[in-house]
C-alpha cells in the first residue's frame, strides 16, 4: 500500500501572455514548463515518487497539459475539476474563477486512497529538501505539516538593483502571523492580518499549553502540505472554500486548544452523512461502494498536530514578475540540480557574444554582433544582428529586430520588436508588435482591450 | 583571609560581584505563620542547614565577593546567625546588613539599601534576588553579569536583566509552580528585550501589531515561566525605586518601566533552559526544596558537602569569645553544632549519632538528625527529621518535615506536613496534607487534623504544658536528660521573647494572655488553636483577638499591597477566586485547586468551541462583550438590566446568522443569568424584550427591503418562538401574563413599527401555541377594565394599536364561537 498520494494542483492561468491556452504550470522558465520542476522535486523524495500523482487542472488548460506530460516519463492521473460552483447560491459572493482549493480538492476527493496526502501548487519553485518535512510527518504522527519559506525581501544576485518590469504594480504581500513552537515545531496559530485590528490577540489557553512561543512574521507558506486523510476529510465537509485562509487557521485553533475538530463541519447533516473511504487499493467500484461506511471522526487521528518545517534554501513561489525572473535567473542552476543536465548555452558562435550563464532554446537564428548576457531565450527566436540583450526573459517565437537593446525585460512568444528600439524594465506580451526607434522604459506593450489586466500577478490560489 | 575563586580573572580585577538579598516574602500570611515560628522563613532547616546556606554557598560558588541581606523582621536572627556561622569566619567581610525594619515591600526595602550608599559606583551592577532571598541553584550565576553587561552594550537603556527558568512540562502540573508564580511575558525572541509584562490573569492577551511589524523583532512569548526572583540591575534601579514612592513590587516596577515612555529604560530578561532553579518563597516550595535536596537534584549542593563545609572549626562554637550576641538562641545555636552527615544508598542521611531501631523502616529520602530515636516499626519516607526528635512506634512519616525536639506518639501517621520545634504529638494522631504546627504546640491523642490546618500554640509557656511533657514519659520511655533539656530550651526561649524589645510579639499581650487551646481541635490533652487569618476570613472576630497583637505592623501592609502578594496564601495558592471567572474557588481548597484551574479553562475553551463553530471574530468580539460588561457589575441595576437584554440581543443575533441549536442556546442563556444577577422575572422580561426588539436594533436581513415583521417572522421562524417556549410556558398563567405584559410595553414603545403589526403577531405566536387564546382574551380584559376605570389612559397616537389588537380579539372569539358552533 502507498504512502502517499500527490496532488499536484496545476490549474491557476497565467496572465502573462494572453495566450490563455498556456496555463501557469505550463509557463517556461528556463526553456521548461513550471510543472516540470514540480515533478523533479516529486522525484526527489523516494516515498513521493512512489505515490499515486493526481494533476487536478481546468477544462481548457486539460489538453495542453496532457500533451505536454505525455512526454514525460511519468505515471499521472489527470482531473479536471468543474470551473465553476455549481449552485449559484446568493451568498456566494466570489466570482467565478475564484474556485477555493476546497472545492477544487471536493471534486478529486474520491481518488484519495491513501491515508496521507501532499498537496501542492505548481508554482512552488526551487529545490526543496522535503525529507526534514516527510519525516517530521512521519515521527509526530502530524496531522498536518506544512512547509513555510523565508520571505526574501530581495534576492539579488547580480549587482544591479531589481526593477520589476513592466508597469508599476503594487504588490503587497498580505502579512501572516504564524505562531510557532521552536523546540517541537508545532505552528500554533496562524492569523492573517485582515483578520486583526490593532492587537494580535494570545489566548491564555493556547498559552498554557505553548508556554514559549515565538510570532514569525517573516515567514509565508509555501503551499505544500502533508495531510492525514482524516484531517482532509473534514476539511472536504466544512463549509469553507478556501482551505488555507480559512480552514487551516481554524483547524490549527482547534488543534491547539486541543478541541474536536468535528466543529468545524459545517452543519449537523453533514456530520451524519460523513462517509470514509477505505484506504485499500480497491479500484473496483461496487467493492468501493461496499466499503463506504458510516464515519465518525476518531479524534485520536486528528490529534497528531500541526507542524512546521522552514526551509532556509532559496526556495520561493512563482507568482509576481520579480520572482518570475528571479526562477528564470536560476534555471540553470535548478536543472543541473535536479537532472545533472547543463542547459547553459556552450555553442561558439562568430562574432556573437554569449555569456555563460545564458540558455538559448533550439531553432534559434542569432545575427551577428550581438550581445547576450544572463538571458533566457526560447525556442525558435531570431535575434537580428547589433542586439544587445542583458538580463531579459524571451519566450518562444520571439523576433527581434537589428540593433535593438533589451534591458531587465521579458518578452513573451511571439512577440516583435522593431529594430533600434530601446526596451527597458518592460512587458511586452505576447503577439504584440513594437515599433522601430521606440524607447520603452517601464511599461507593458499589451493589446489595448486587455490593458487595465494585464500585469503578470499570477492568479494567487489559495 | 581566602577570597572565593574560580572566577575569570578580568572580573576580579574589575569589580566586585554584589548581591542584594532581600529576606522577606512580604506576603502577610506566610509571616504570619513564620511569626509562630521560631525562625525566619529564610533560616527554616532543610537537612540540618537553614535555607539561606544554600543560596549562600551558590552565591559563593559564582564568585561574589560582597552579599547585602536586607531583613525586615527576625533580624536579630538573621545577624546572629550569621555571625555565628562559619561564613563570618571564613569570609569576614563578604555579608553585610541592612535592616529595614519599617520597610513594607520590596520598594521600601530597596530604598533602604539605596541610602545606605553600598552601592554607589555607577558601573556596580548587582544581583537582586528578592522574595525571601532563596534561591536554591546549582548553576553559578556569575554568567548573568556578563549578559546584563552585553545587553548594556547593545543597548544604553537597559537597566535590568530578569532571571527566568523555562518549565519543562505544563505549568499547572509542574511541582515548582505555585498560583504566585503566574506570569505573562511578552520579548523579543532575539535580543531578549522585555515588551510587556503581566502578572495578572486575562483570557486574551493582546500585542500591538505596529509591535510586530517592526523589523527585527520577532515576539516570543513566555506563560509562566519560574521566576528565579533574580536580577541583574544597574545602580539606577535603585533610583528608580527611590523616585517612585509607588513601585512597591518588583512587578510594579517592571510594569512602571515598561509603560514609561519618557525615560525609555529598558528591561531584558534571560531565560535558563536547564539547570536546578527554586526560588523559596512560600511553604509549598519550602518543602519542595526540602525533598529535592534530599534527592540530590541540587548536585553538587548536597547535605554532606554542605555540612561539611561547616566543620572546620566545630570546637569554636563551644567557645564563647568570638560572637559578640549571646548564642542562647536555643533555635539557632543548632545549627552552630556540627555533626558528621553520613550518605547511605537510597539517600539516606544520618547526621551524627542517631538511635535507630533495628525494625524501623527507613525507605528512601530521609533524613535523620543527630540524637534523634527511631523506634521499631516506623516508617520514614522522604521526610527529615531534626535533632533530638523520637518517633513512637509503628509511626508512619511520608513526605514531612520536623523540624527538632519533636516528639511523635506510637502509631500517628503524618503526611505533606512540617512539624516545627518543640511539638508534642500523642499516640493514634492522623495528621494529613499540609498542617503546619508551629513551635510548642501538643496534639492530643487520637486526634485527626485535616488537610490544610495550621496549629499554634500560645506564645507564653504555662506550667500546665510542662506537666503535659513529664506525662508523656509515661507513654514513651525517653532519657530523663532530654526532657530537662527540651523544656529549658523553652524556658530561655520564653526569656528571650520579653528581653527582644523589637520583637513582634509585645511583652504586655504575652503577659495578659491565657492558653487558649481549642480542645476539639487537638484533643483534650492537646494545647493549640488553628491560626485564623483576620483578612481572610468573615468569622474570625473572636480569634482575631489573639493574633491582633503579632499584626500590629501588618494590618496596614494589608491595604498597600493586597492586590499583590497578598492575594496568595502561605502555601503559594490564590486566596480570591480569578475574576471573570465562573468557577468558584473555595477559601479552604486544597492540592485540587490548581487541577480545578485547569478544568475551568478547558471548560471554558469547550464554552468558546459552540462560538467558533462559524463566526469566529464575533464569538471575540461576544466574549469582549461579557468580559466587559461583567467587569461592570457594580453598577446601578438598570443598566444591567439594560446590559443583559443587550446580552441577549447579541446573542440571539449571532444564533440566528450562525443557525446554532436551539438547545445550545437556552444553555448559553441560563449562563448569563448568574453572570447579570437578574431575578428570574427581570429575566423573563428581558427575553421578552429581547425578542421583540431583535429586528428593531439588529439589521439582519436587507435593510432596505424587509419590513420590522418579515425581519421579526424570519428570527421567530427559526430560534425566538422556541425561546419564548421554554421560557413561558403556553400552560403557566403568570408566565403567558408576563409575556402579554411586556409585548404591551414594547408595543406602546415603539408604535410605529412595532405596534402596528400587533395584529400578526398576536396571531403568529397564537399560530405557533406560543400564546393560548385563554390568556390573551384574560389579559386583554384586565386591560379593557383599566382603560373603563380610567387606570390607563389612552394616547391619540396609541390608538392604532389598541385598534389592531381589538381587531385581533374580536377575531379571536368569533374564532372561538365559531369552533363551538362545530361542535355543536
Amino acid at each position: 500500500m502507498k504512502e502517499f498520494t500527490v496532488i499536484l494542483y496545476a490549474g491557476g492561468n497565467n496572465r502573462l501572455s494572453t495566450d490563455l491556452s498556456l496555463p501557469k504550470s505550463l509557463l517556461p522558465v528556463g526553456n521548461r514548463p513550471l510543472i516540470w520542476y514540480n515533478l523533479q522535486l516529486i522525484q526527489s523524495h523516494p516515498a513521493l515518487a512512489s505515490s499515486v500523482l493526481l494533476i487536478l487542472t481546468s477544462s481548457q488548460s486539460r489538453q495542453v497539459l496532457d500533451d505536454y506530460l505525455s512526454t514525460l516519463n511519468i505515471t499521472y492521473e489527470l482531473i479536471v475539476y468543474r470551473q465553476h460552483h455549481e449552485s449559484t447560491s446568493d451568498d456566494q459572493q466570489q466570482a467565478q474563477d475564484e474556485l477555493g482549493t476546497l472545492d477544487i480538492l471536493r471534486s478529486c476527493y474520491s481518488r484519495i486512497r491513501t491515508e496521507s496526502i501532499c498537496l501542492f501548487t505548481c508554482d512552488l519553485y526551487g529545490k526543496v529538501n522535503l525529507t526534514p518535512l516527510i519525516n517530521m510527518f512521519r515521527v509526530r504522527d502530524a496531522s498536518l505539516c506544512m512547509l513555510l519559506l523565508k520571505t526574501t525581501t530581495s534576492s539579488t544576485t547580480g549587482k544591479e538593483s531589481l526593477v520589476q518590469p513592466g508597469q508599476k504594480i503594487k504588490y503587497t504581500a498580505e502579512p501572516e502571523f504564524y505562531t510557532v513552537d521552536q523546540s517541537t515545531n508545532s505552528v500554533t496559530s496562524i492569523r492573517l492580518k485582515a483578520d486583526l485590528d490593532e492587537y494580535f490577540p494570545l489566548k491564555q489557553n493556547i498559552l498554557a499549553k505553548y508556554p514559549r512561543t515565538i510570532i514569525r512574521t517573516d515567514l509565508v507558506d509555501a503551499h505544500l502540505y502533508l495531510i492525514k486523510k482524516s484531517c482532509l476529510d473534514i476539511a472536504i465537509c466544512s463549509k469553507y472554500s478556501s482551505f488555507r485562509k480559512e480552514f487551516l487557521p481554524k483547524m490549527i485553533r482547534q488543534m491547539a486548544t486541543g478541541q474536536s475538530l468535528e466543529v468545524l463541519i459545517s452543519t449537523t447533516a453533514n456530520k451524519k452523512m460523513m462517509i470514509r473511504q477505505t484506504t485499500t487499493d480497491l479500484d473496483d467500484l461496487t467493492d468501493l461502494s461496499r466499503l463506504l461506511e458510516q464515519y465518525d471522526c476518531d479524534n485520536k487521528q486528528i490529534r497528531g498536530g500541526c507542524y512546521y518545517s522552514i526551509d532556509e534554501t532559496q526556495v520561493f513561489r512563482v507568482k509576481n514578475v520579480l520572482s518570475y525572473l528571479e526562477a528564470n535567473r536560476q534555471a540553470s542552476s535548478q536543472i543541473l540540480s535536479f537532472t545533472n543536465e547543463d542547459i547553459t548555452f556552450k555553442d561558439r558562435l562568430e562574432q556573437i557574444q554569449i555569456s555563460p550563464d545564458c540558455v538559448v532554446g533550439d531553432g534559434h537564428e542569432i545575427g551577428k554582433r550581438t550581445t547576450i548576457k544572463r538571458t533566457i531565450i526560447g525556442k525558435n527566436c531570431r535575434i537580428e544582428d547589433k542586439c544587445k540583450i542583458i538580463n531579459c526573459v524571451l519566450l518562444d517565437n520571439v523576433y527581434v529586430k537589428e540593433g535593438v537593446i533589451l534591458q531587465n525585460s521579458i518578452l513573451c512568444s511571439r512577440s516583435t520588436i522593431g529594430s533600434k528600439s530601446e526596451i527597458l524594465n518592460s512587458i511586452i506580451c505576447s503577439n504584440q508588435q513594437v515599433e522601430g526607434n521606440r524607447k520603452l522604459n517601464g511599461e507593458t506593450v499589451s493589446p489595448a482591450s486587455h490593458e487595465s489586466v494585464v500585469y503578470m500577478v499570477y492568479d494567487d490560489e489559495q | 583571609m581566602v577570597k572565593p575563586t574560580n572566577i575569570n580573572a578580568d572580573h576580579l580585577a574589575e569589580e566586585r560581584l554584589t548581591c542584594v538579598l532581600v529576606l522577606d516574602t512580604f506576603n502577610i500570611y506566610t509571616n504570619e505563620i513564620v511569626s509562630h515560628t521560631s525562625l525566619p522563613l529564610c533560616l527554616w532547616p532543610v537537612d540540618g542547614r537553614p535555607l539561606l546556606d544554600y543560596t549562600i554557598h551558590t552565591l559563593v560558588r559564582s564568585g561574589v565577593q560582597e552579599i547585602i541581606l536586607l531583613t525586615r523582621s527576625h533580624s536579630y536572627e538573621i545577624h546572629s546567625y550569621i555571625t555565628n556561622s562559619e561564613w563570618s569566619r571564613t569570609y569576614p567581610k563578604l555579608i553585610k546588613f541592612v535592616s529595614c525594619k519599617e520597610a513594607r515591600s520590596l520598594g521600601d526595602c530597596l530604598k533602604d539599601l539605596e541610602q545606605e550608599h553600598l552601592i554607589n559606583d555607577k558601573n556596580h551592577d548587582f544581583l537582586l534576588l528578592h522574595g525571601n532571598g532563596t534561591l536554591l541553584t546549582n548553576e553559578k550565576l556569575d554568567n548573568l553579569f556578563t549578559i546584563h553587561k552585553e545587553n548594556v552594550k547593545k543597548d544604553k537603556n537597559c537597566i535590568m536583566t530578569l532571571v527566568y527558568r523555562q518549565l519543562d512540562s505544563n505549568y499547572i502540573e509542574h511541582p515548582s509552580y505555585t498560583d504566585d508564580q503566574y506570569s505573562y511575558i511578552m520579548r523579543d525572541a532575539n535580543t531578549h528585550r522585555l515588551y510587556d509584562y503581566s502578572k495578572e490573569y486575562s483570557d486574551i492577551y493582546e500585542i500591538p501589531l505596529d509591535l510586530l511589524e517592526k523589523p527585527n523583532v520577532a515576539i516570543e512569548t513566555l506563560y509562566c515561566s519560574l521566576d528565579c526572583h533574580l536580577a541583574v540591575c544597574s545602580p539606577d534601579v535603585l533610583h528608580i525605586f527611590k523616585d517612585n514612592f509607588d513601585f512597591f513590587t518588583m512587578h510594579d516596577f517592571v510594569k512602571g518601566v515598561l509603560r514609561d515612555e519618557v525615560a525609555n529604560q529598558t528591561i531584558y530578561s534571560y531565560l535558563y533552559e536547564k539547570g536546578y532553579f527554586l526560588p523559596v518563597h512560600n511553604l509549598r516550595l519550602y518543602m519542595k526544596a526540602t525533598f529535592d535536596i534530599l534527592r540530590r537534584w541540587l548536585y553538587p549542593l548536597v547535605p554532606e558537602t554542605i555540612g561539611a563545609k561547616h566543620s572546620q572549626t566545630p570546637s569554636i562554637v563551644a567557645n564563647p569569645s568570638s560572637p559578640p550576641l549571646k548564642l542562647n538562641d536555643s533555635y539557632l545555636s543548632i545549627y552552630n553544632q556540627w555533626y558528621r552527615i553520613t550518605y547511605d544508598r537510597h539517600n539516606i542521611y544520618k547526621q551524627g549519632d542517631i538511635q535507630l531501631d533495628r525494625l524501623s523502616n527507613i525507605q528512601q529520602d530521609v533524613f535523620i538528625g543527630y540524637k534523634s530515636q527511631i523506634l521499631s516499626g516506623v516508617c520514614l519516607r522522604s521526610s527529615v527529621i531534626g535533632q533530638n526528635c523520637t518517633i513512637g512506634k509503628n509511626t508512619k512519616i511520608e513526605n514531612s518535615i520536623i523540624w527538632n525536639h519533636v516528639q511523635i506518639g506510637e502509631n500517628c501517621l503524618i503526611k505533606n506536613s512540617i512539624i516545627c520545634d518543640n511539638v508534642l504529638i500523642r499516640n493514634n494522631v492522623q495528621i494529613d496534607q499540609q498542617c503546619i504546627l508551629c513551635k510548642n504546640v501538643i496534639i492530643g491523642t487520637n486526634v485527626h487534623l485535616n488537610e490544610r490546618m495550621t496549629i499554634i500554640a500560645s506564645n507564653s509557656v504555662t506550667s500546665a504544658s510542662v506537666v503535659d511533657e513529664i506525662e508523656i514519659d509515661d507513654d514513651i520511655p525517653m532519657p530523663s536528660k532530654n526532657v530537662k533539656r527540651s523544656s529549658s530550651k523553652q524556658r530561655s526561649s520564653s526569656t528571650r521573647l520579653s528581653e527582644k524589645s523589637f520583637s513582634e510579639k509585645s511583652v504586655s499581650s504575652s503577659m495578659e494572655e491565657t492558653v487558649t487551646s481549642n480542645s476539639d481541635l487537638v484533643g483534650a490533652d492537646g494545647l493549640g488553636r488553628e491560626l485564623i487569618f483576620a483578612s481572610t476570613y468573615d468569622d474570625q472576630t473572636k480569634a482575631f483577638e489573639l493574633t491582633d497583637d503579632d499584626d500590629d505592623d501588618d494590618d496596614e501592609d494589608d491595604d498597600n499591597d493586597k492586590n499583590e502578594l497578598n492575594a496568595f496564601n502561605a502555601w503559594g495558592y490564590r486566596i480570591k477566586p480569578i475574576e471573570n471567572k465562573d468557577i468558584l474557588h473555595d477559601d479552604d481548597g486544597d492540592a485540587i485547586k490548581s487541577k480545578q484551574y485547569c478544568q475551568s479553562m478547558s471548560k471554558r475553551t469547550t464554552d468558546q468551541s459552540i462560538d467558533s463553530q462559524t463566526g469566529d471574530e464575533t464569538s471575540e468580539n461576544d466574549d469582549d462583550n461579557k468580559d466587559s460588561s461583567s467587569d461592570d457589575n457594580s453598577s446601578d441595576e438598570g443598566n444591567e438590566i439594560n446590559e443583559f437584554q443587550q446580552e441577549i440581543i447579541r446573542t440571539l443575533e449571532r444564533a440566528y446568522i450562525q443557525k446554532l441549536n436551539i438547545e445550545n442556546i437556552i444553555v448559553e442563556l441560563n449562563m448569563l443569568k448568574p453572570t447579570y444577577a437578574v431575578s428570574p422575572t427581570e429575566f423573563d422580561q428581558s427575553i421578552v424584550h429581547a425578542v421583540f426588539l431583535l429586528p428593531l436594533e439588529r439589521k439582519i436581513a436587507n435593510p432596505e427591503k424587509t419590513t420590522y415583521w418579515n425581519t421579526l417572522k424570519l428570527t421567530l421562524d427559526q430560534i425566538s418562538q422556541f425561546i419564548i417556549k421554554n421560557y413561558m410556558k403556553i400552560t403557566n398563567e403568570s408566565e403567558q401574563v408576563l409575556l402579554l405584559n411586556e409585548l404591551d410595553l414594547i408595543c406602546l414603545k415603539y408604535i410605529q413599527p412595532i405596534g402596528e403589526r400587533i395584529l400578526n403577531i398576536l396571531n403568529y405566536l397564537y399560530e405557533n401555541d406560543v400564546i393560548s387564546e385563554q390568556w390573551i382574551l384574560l389579559w386583554y380584559k384586565n386591560k379593557q377594565e383599566k382603560i373603563k376605570t380610567n387606570q390607563l389612559e389612552v394616547k391619540p397616537e396609541e390608538k392604532v394599536y389598541y385598534d389592531k389588537l381589538q381587531q385581533f380579539v374580536e377575531w379571536l372569539q368569533n374564532a372561538e364561537s365559531e369552533d363551538d358552533d362545530d361542535e355543536d
